[in-house]
């Protein structure tokens, strides 16, 4: 099941499938995948922050913090 | 072998360990620059062995050469620019493997001699992850050094190798696009002749790339490279294909070819995800909690630099009033010895003086980033510090600026957006400062009363009241700042969130060390010029003294009226009259420019008094008249007017030369004092012309 990554219970994970396009401009994008976003890898839900106005997540090692708002336009299969 | 003693670029990912390994391998043999033209540090060192040198050149971590903010368009250009001897020494944190390994692949497709450093061979073997490093170096085609930079185990292996160019390979691509572009750039790079076809296709590669509609640094070398027959036949046989090549495909083919090599060379045997990391940030990043503790840490950086500071600077002024003294006392009385033990001593004296704040700001700052602490920070202020176009990372330098300005606004490097940054160091000078105390004390003192509202006194509330105006004057112009110069600077936010590591004392040493270094070397010798400029300014023209008894001709210092810096303020009474300001006034706002609290001591000198005297020195104030108008010059309106012009007048040469250096231009340093002028003259106008309207 494919569902944006804001939509994830905490400790959730799922395969990243891609990030939309049309809501994030390039250079976020771009920004987004250097830090691990690529499709194929593996993200997990660490925990929300401040009423889910951040996501902290882990992909590989890395934990990271994206707002909310801009999780809802990463795809994630479940 | 090949000896050789050139240069060795160190490249990486942020937070791999590369400035652990750099001041391994350089020590104390290594000096903190800017890149020329930019704002991007350059630390460089040496490193020596049989008579031959090395320059190791520390370039800023990055996580690509892609996209355009400062660092990234600076790396490729030296990468892309390097002399012809360069190495690269690609250093990667094998906790990070798998996204440092995307770098690496783009760093070895540019062809250059490449040797890999793993770092955090201490923590690698705690997380229990086994690297099969014959493997991998197979795979890669690269020499690899396994190295604990702390503890310094391979560090001496790593320091051999470097001079022998054997151990560096050249780098090539690992990977691959999918059948139809793969097939499709290979025969597009065989129809071009070449000596180097990695090369050609690399350059391909980002030639496909601005053809399908990318926007590419004008540092990567891109299809403006070929002739123009060449490329005409690029852009037909591309328009015939109807393929598109983009950054983003590229990750996902190199991701796909990562994970390959990874799986032969790579294993965990274990994974523990209830870590401390993650155990301390239910803290740490806890809405209340978190924030609580960081102002807890943050009252304990204030206590530092307002309190603990002092008792070394004061020991620091009180060897130069000394030296002072004793160079008086030594050489013959006149110009030169008032030179030496004034102008030079005095200014030598102001700038390291500075040096303890320096010293324990750099010192936290130092601890919070080597202890993986700054990035929560950031995590917790940014929606706070964002709304003003600040990073989270703006509230250490805003708050650090309540002490000193100085350290402060070099404090900034931290904060990675250049805009964010920028607009930071505009603004840290309105907030009130320990060096505005001294001042506003002696004038609240003077025109305010003593007594108390509601068990709070009067003269308390209007110092906080100065505070309060100076912050929001400060968060004021960020967001103007944020909707005017910078308003086309993107800022994303992603924070990483590394591991919490123990701070290497050595590296924090250093650091410390670099930044008093670079303060004292770049900045102090303006501040120390205009030290004694303002010295000449305020001692000349000497008067000449002729004893008719003896026929000798003395000089003698004239009085302060007298002097150029009296003339000056004479001169620009007029100018300082609507708001309220005489020519006294206005010698004193000139000499504060050397440090703001001199305008005490100047104010002593007009009226007479001992500097340390400050009821006498009230006194004198108060009961000064203008002989034009016969009223009181030291209205309660005119002491008012005057606060509000040292809230704003941005009355610090220190702060204005380490605005230069940071912004590495002497535009932005005009402009902030310029700007802050321009708001204290306005401010102290419409305070002091409507006071008077309204009758006070």
């Amino acid at each position: 099941m494919i569902q944006s990554l804001s939509k994830l219970k905490e400790k959730e994970s799922g395969i990243i499938q891609s990030i939309d396009q049309n809501h994030l401009q390039a250079e976020h994008i771009v920004v987004l995948m250097d830090h691990g976003f690529i499709p194929g890898n593996k993200i997990e839900v660490i925990s929300y922050y401040l009423f889910h106005e951040k996501i902290i997540v882990q992909i590989g090692n890395s934990e990271l913090a994206v707002k909310y708002q801009d999780a809802k336009h990463i795809y994630i299969e479940v | 072998m090949d000896i050789f003693s050139h240069r060795c670029l160190l490249v990486g990912n942020a937070n791999c360990g590369k400035s652990t390994l750099f001041n391994k391998l350089t020590g104390l043999n290594q000096k903190t620059g800017n890149f020329q033209g930019v704002t991007v540090e350059k630390k460089s060192g040496l490193i020596s062995k049989d008579n031959h040198e090395l320059e190791l050149i520390d370039l800023p971590g990055s996580f690509s050469l892609y996209g355009f903010s400062e660092d990234r368009i600076l790396l490729t250009d030296v990468l892309m620019n390097r002399y012809p001897n360069d190495k690269i020494i690609f250093v990667m944190d094998p906790l990070l493997i798998e996204r440092s390994m995307q770098f690496l692949f783009q760093v070895m497709e540019i062809g250059a001699p490449l040797i890999l450093v793993l770092t955090m061979k201490d923590l690698v073997q705690k997380r229990k992850l086994q690297i099969d490093i014959e493997k991998l170096q197979k795979e890669l085609n690269l020499k690899i050094y396994f190295i604990d930079s702390k503890s310094g185990v391979g560090i001496d292996e790593l320091k051999n190798a470097l001079f022998d160019s054997i151990n560096f390979q050249h780098g090539m691509r690992l990977w691959t696009w999918d059948q139809n572009r793969e097939d499709f750039l290979v025969q597009t790079s065989e129809q071009i002749a070449s000596d180097d076809p990695q090369t050609i296709q690399f350059v391909l590669s980002n030639s496909f790339k601005q053809l399908s509609g990318e926007k590419l640094q004008n540092q990567l070398p891109g299809i403006e490279l070929f002739s123009t027959e060449t490329k005409s036949m690029i852009e037909i046989e591309f328009q015939k294909k109807n393929l598109r090549y983009s950054y983003q495909d590229e990750l996902v083919y190199k991701s796909i070819r990562i994970k390959q090599i990874l799986s032969n060379c790579i294993q965990i045997k274990s994974q523990d995800n209830s870590s401390l990391s993650r155990r301390l940030d239910k803290i740490f990043l806890h809405p209340v909690l978190g924030l609580l503790s960081f102002l807890l840490f943050m009252g304990l950086i204030f206590q530092t630099l307002f309190s603990w500071a002092e008792l070394p600077m004061s020991w620091i002024e009180d060897s130069f009033k000394f030296l002072s003294i004793l160079i008086k006392s030594k050489l013959p009385e006149g110009p030169i010895a008032n030179l030496l033990a004034d102008g030079a001593l005095g200014g030598i004296g102001s700038v390291l003086t500075f040096i303890p704040q320096i010293a324990f700001l750099f010192l936290f700052i130092g601890l919070m980033d080597e202890s993986g602490y700054i990035a929560r920070v950031s995590f917790v202020m940014d929606k706070i510090m964002g709304k003003f176009g600040l990073s989270g990372k703006s509230f250490i330098s805003l708050l650090s600026s309540a002490a000193c300005a100085v350290p402060a606004i070099m404090g900034t490097r931290t904060i990675e957006n250049k805009s964010e940054r920028f607009t930071t160091i505009l603004i840290s000078p309105f907030i009130t400062c320990s060096a505005r105390y001294p001042v506003y004390i002696l004038i609240i003192g003077a025109i305010f009363p003593d007594t108390e509202v509601f068990g709070i006194k009067i003269q308390a509330m209007v110092l906080f009241g100065l505070f309060l105006l100076g912050l929001f004057t400060a968060l004021g112009f960020g967001l103007l700042f944020k909707k005017t110069f910078f308003k086309k600077e993107p800022s994303y936010f992603i924070i990483e969130l590394p591991s919490y590591k123990i701070p290497s004392f050595k590296n924090l040493f250093l650091f410390v060390y670099n930044r008093i270094q670079t303060f004292v070397v770049n900045t102090g010798s303006i501040i120390l010029l205009v030290s004694i400029v303002l010295w000449f300014l305020t001692n000349y023209p000497m008067k000449s003294v002729v004893n008719t008894e003896i026929n000798i001709e003395k000089f003698t210092p004239p009085l302060i009226e007298e002097t150029y810096a009296g003339r000056f303020g004479s001169l620009i009474e007029p100018v300082i009259k609507p708001l309220g300001f005489d020519w006294k006034i206005g010698i004193s706002l000139l000499t504060s420019f050397a440090a703001r609290e001199v305008m005490v001591s100047t104010l002593a000198i007009i009226y007479g008094v001992d500097e340390a005297d400050n009821d006498s020195l009230k006194s004198r104030m108060l009961k000064d008249i203008d002989k034009q108008t016969g009223k009181q010059v030291w209205t309660k309106l005119t002491g008012v007017s005057l606060l509000v012009f040292f809230v704003y007048a941005c009355q610090c040469m220190a702060t204005l030369a380490i605005v230069r250096r940071e912004t590495n231009s002497y535009l932005w340093a005009s402009f902030l004092f310029v700007y802050m002028l321009v708001v204290a003259y306005l401010s102290s106008f419409i305070v002091y012309q409507l006071g008077t309207f309204m009758g006070y």
